[in-house]
């Protein structure tokens, strides 16, 4: 993926802010004015430049995502206590 | 409609409590009270969602009874109070301030709901809300089916949001306390730009059982109340752990700290950068203030890009919890034109721009919590500017003000912070003070909050020719 920097940047930015409108509008259904495309294209533009300032964060491979996962007990495991 | 009552929903939840048991007032009076002022002023800041008489008078009359009979729930028993519309309340309609939504009612009650009915607390409405949390991103006041929500210090202006109804509800002294929620600012926003307090919890204090989920690694549920003493009770009464919300099987429980100096705090470097000079200019007396009874430092936050990874994880989570109503085509409904094509960005972000987005959290959460490890609190202005006017698109409005805020930072990761109001800004419209803490750090955050509270009376009283706060009825909430 592009980082969105230089021109190159520009013109993948451009592709996958349309194929991300495509795809969204197929997944939905929806119709969209053509004000309204225009916003979301901007929206897409903003996603890539929020995901372009993530990737200058660096990160090593065992840096692991911020999910909890608790296993599940209704009664949160009180009879064990 | 009682007027003491009326005037005694204006009073810290202490001072409440004492008219309370001397009998001078009463839960079905108060209740009264609240749905009155509610169903007329309330509704003319569309601060009301919907108000709930028959429950209302059942619980007043309930608190009312096990007073007599001497069972006392607290410093909640009898307490009228308004909940966000996000919350499900039994039999009432939970519209999430969405129009799609208005005729819908939940069978169930959240779970902050049934904590502040076990505490004796008595539900009288609910309050408005930005259409699904503002998380469809609305540009706009005009964002709810209950109408732009209207500051209660002035009705031309915004009143915040999502918490749109809880802050101005709270402001304009029709319940002492309200709950709110926020993902990213939906709780400090509205408190601040109404001047109360509000809280925001560390993630996963507080159960969100029965409540609209928009980002669930990003939501939590607060109290906005008239003081932080107020917010702490609330707080004790709807913190712990519930199976049904396994975020909170983690939670530190809420520490008590009695401290009323002694404090360590941070400044945010550069938080005056960018802001209304009248907000500089209170933020610059309030740290004057927390010195008299704190270590200042001024620090910066670790530079990581926390707006970006809080916006993805909303993005993506948020497209998540509502792709079947954007499908439905029910979104096309919504009150704001942005909203009704909102969240298509997130619907197709790629998930290891997610992924990424979480691994990033990870790096700023230890990264900022060795930063605090030295400090009770960091501090910066709630808020770069006093409310908007009703009619301002909010990209023009905040154009050209690139400011320092803790907002981002502190919801991404997780951590506690309470606003409270620091003064008159332009027009005469409050600003905020932010402490935030540690995570885990409530009580503190809370201590620190009252602390200043306390400060800023003696000023003012002083600055009046009055008194301290000492012999004021602050201290009567302690």
């Amino acid at each position: 993926m592009g980082d969105g920097s230089g021109e190159r940047g520009e013109l993948e930015d451009g592709a996958a802010v349309e194929a991300r409108l495509t795809l969204a509008l197929e997944c939905t259904g929806l119709n969209l004015e053509p004000a309204e495309e225009a916003a979301v294209r901007r929206q897409l533009a903003g996603s890539r430049a929020r995901a372009a300032a993530l990737r200058r964060v660096p990160l090593a491979n065992g840096d692991e995502p911020e999910i909890v996962f608790v296993p599940f007990r209704a009664d949160g495991g009180e009879e064990d206590r | 409609m009682s007027r003491a009552a009326a005037e005694a929903l204006t009073l810290p939840l202490a001072e409440i409590g004492r008219l309370l048991r001397a009998g001078e007032t009463s839960p079905p009076a108060l209740a009264e009270a609240a749905l009155a002022g509610l169903a007329t002023a309330g509704r003319a800041l569309n601060a009301v969602a919907a108000l709930l008489p028959e429950r209302a008078a059942a619980e007043a009359g309930r608190a009312e009874a096990e007073l007599r009979a001497g069972i006392d729930r607290g410093p909640l028993h009898g307490i009228p109070y308004g909940a966000k519309d996000l919350f499900a309340a039994r039999g009432a309609p939970t519209t999430w301030g969405a129009a799609p939504f208005k005729d819908r009612v939940l069978d169930a009650d959240a779970a902050v709901v049934e904590a502040l009915a076990a505490a004796g607390a008595v539900l009288v409405a609910k309050l408005a809300t930005v259409e699904l949390a503002g998380g469809f991103g609305y540009n706009h006041p005009d964002a709810a089916w209950t109408g732009p929500g209207r500051n209660a210090r002035d009705p031309e202006r915004w009143a915040g949001g999502s918490s749109s109804g809880s802050g101005s509800a709270v402001a304009a002294g029709l319940v002492p306390f309200a709950l709110g929620s926020e993902t990213w600012g939906s709780i400090t926003n509205p408190a601040c730009l109404n001047g109360v307090v509000g809280f925001r919890p560390t993630y996963g204090l507080v159960s969100r059982r029965g409540a609209m989920a928009l980002s669930w690694t990003m939501d939590k549920i607060g109290p906005l109340a008239r003081t932080a003493d107020d917010c702490r009770s609330v707080l004790v009464a709807i913190a712990g752990a519930d199976p049904e919300d396994p975020t909170t099987l983690l939670a530190r429980p809420i520490q008590p700290d009695e401290r009323r100096s002694g404090f360590r705090f941070a400044v945010l470097r550069g938080a005056t950068e960018g802001v209304e000079l009248e907000v500089a200019t209170n933020f610059r007396a309030s740290v004057d203030l927390l010195s008299a009874f704190g270590d200042i430092e001024e620090i910066d936050l670790p530079d990581l890009p926390y707006d970006e990874a809080a916006a993805v994880v909303i993005q993506a989570e948020a497209a998540a919890a509502f792709e079947e109503f954007i499908a439905s085509g029910a979104a096309r409904r919504l009150t704001a034109p942005e909203d009704r094509y909102g969240l298509l960005d997130g619907l197709t972000l790629p998930a290891v721009d997610y992924l990424r987005a979480l691994r990033v959290r990870r790096v700023a959460g230890r990264a900022l919590d060795a930063t605090l490890v030295p400090f009770d609190a960091v501090v910066a202005p709630t808020q770069p500017k006093v409310a908007p006017p009703l009619a301002e698109q909010f990209d023009s409005f905040a154009e050209g003000s690139e400011t320092r805020s803790l907002g981002a930072a502190g919801n991404l990761c997780g951590l506690p912070a309470a606003t409270v109001p620091n003064g008159a800004g332009r027009l005469g419209l409050p600003t905020g003070l932010e402490l935030m803490g540690r995570a885990g750090s409530d009580g503190t955050v809370l201590a620190a909050a009252a602390a200043f509270e306390r400060a800023l009376a003696d000023r003012d009283g002083a600055e009046r020719g009055g008194g301290s706060s000492q012999g004021g009825r602050r201290h009567e909430s302690g």
